[in-house]
């Protein structure tokens, strides 16, 4: 059907095609998985960064916000770095403490936080969502009198 | 010479390609460079930031348990009048010319919040000053250096390690509570006998009061408010006493 030199001419040129096919098509694919992968580690970058911040001002909202509290007959303002400070000294104000941190996160952060006021109480709201809790950023605050308080986030 | 032309469109295929992959990929990279260092400050920008928002709360917290138990100590130091003693406690006797000074509660103030300050934040790098019922608190620390570094920079931040507050302080006018002690003193004394029952009756807003008899009349004043003093959360104290016989 075909003379040599026109099937000689023919075959080149198809695995000129094809080499180049394969090329491209590699090229692609490479640019393919930088982009996914670049573009998923920077969205996650930035996430974290603007949840840490998040988790810095909102602590400090939180324990920067007033509360009322009942001390002794005598209802008394007072913030809630301060109600903490108390529920450390009597036992008798934690209730009060874990019900209006819980009234405050889970309002902003429902099921995604944990918070802790070190030796005075824990809670993790992840745990009624989620079987295994897994906190992308968590950040402490010291407050004298060796109290600190951790929140987490995710 | 169609096997060469063919040749060189080929190849000319194959690099345009390769450059618009190219620069598709140099793109990306460039973009994720720069959005990177622009949404997200470096690891040590961050960190820095935070460490001083948490400094912040830190010394702010301090200040307001200094300024607590500053304040319920300045105002149980008796007044530089006659001084008597009940339970082995030292109390000022007020008369007509002896009672407490407002700028020595003040002073007393002043000196208990530094040192307090001090004590609790572990701090001496600021400088505290009084006015109208609010303690200023100014560091006098210099600054803090972090050196921070993007894709495409490398730079230094200078930043003021502690920042300004001011703190509402409760009301040291004690002069004021003098003042209506003495003028009842005087409507309860007849003969020169002061009136225990007719004292008693004395409401000072804010206080509530005992009393404990004797030759003195010993009053034993405890603010409506808690504070945290000592080890605990309570009333401040003011104990005074006046001459039952003039």
């Amino acid at each position: 059907m075909f003379n040599s030199s026109k099937k000689g001419y023919l075959i080149g040129t198809v695995n000129s095609l094809i080499t180049a096919s394969i090329v491209v098509v590699a090229v692609l694919i490479i640019s393919y998985l930088l982009v996914v992968s670049l573009g998923t580690s920077a969205s996650e970058e930035t996430e974290e960064a603007s949840l840490q911040g998040q988790t810095i001002i909102s602590l400090q909202a939180y324990l920067r916000t007033p509360v009322m509290v009942d001390i002794n007959g005598e209802m008394q303002s007072m913030e809630m770095s301060d109600l903490i400070r108390l529920a450390k000294i009597n036992a008798n104000y934690v209730p009060i403490l874990e019900k209006g941190t819980r009234d405050i996160f889970d309002t902003v952060y429902p099921g995604r936080y944990k918070i802790k006021t070190s030796g005075i109480f824990t809670y993790d709201s992840g745990s009624l969502t989620d079987s295994i809790s897994s906190y992308k950023v968590s950040e402490k605050i010291a407050l004298p009198g060796e109290i600190s308080v951790t929140l987490s986030l995710k | 010479m169609k096997n060469k032309k063919a040749q060189v469109a080929e190849v000319t295929l194959i690099v345009i390609a390769l450059l618009v992959s190219f620069q598709a990929i140099y793109s990306t990279v460039l973009y994720h460079g720069e959005s990177a260092s622009y949404v997200s400050p470096p690891k040590e920008t961050l960190d820095f930031f935070s460490n001083l928002n948490k400094l912040d709360i830190f010394n702010r917290e301090s200040g307001k348990l200094a300024i607590s138990e500053a304040y319920a100590r300045s105002i149980a130091k008796p007044a530089n009048c006659k001084i008597i003693f009940s339970d082995g406690k030292p109390i000022s006797v007020w008369n007509e010319t002896c009672g407490p000074d407002n700028n020595l509660v003040k002073e007393e103030f002043s000196k208990q919040l530094s040192a307090k300050f001090i004590e609790i934040s572990s701090k001496q790098k600021f400088k505290i000053s009084l006015d109208k019922n609010v303690a200023t608190f100014e560091p006098s620390e210099i600054q803090g250096k972090i050196t921070a570094s993007t894709n495409v920079l490398k730079y230094d931040v200078m930043h003021q390690l502690y920042s300004p507050f001011s703190l509402a302080h409760p009301d040291l006018d004690i002069k004021k509570i003098y003042s209506e002690y003495m003028s009842r003193k005087s409507t309860c004394t007849t003969d020169g006998v002061l009136s225990e029952n007719c004292m008693k009756s004395l409401e000072v807003k804010g206080w509530s009061s005992s009393l404990e008899s004797a030759e003195y009349l010993v009053f034993i004043l405890k603010s409506d408010k808690s504070y945290f003093y000592g080890s605990g959360f309570q009333p401040a104290e003011i104990k005074f006493a006046l001459q039952r016989l003039s």
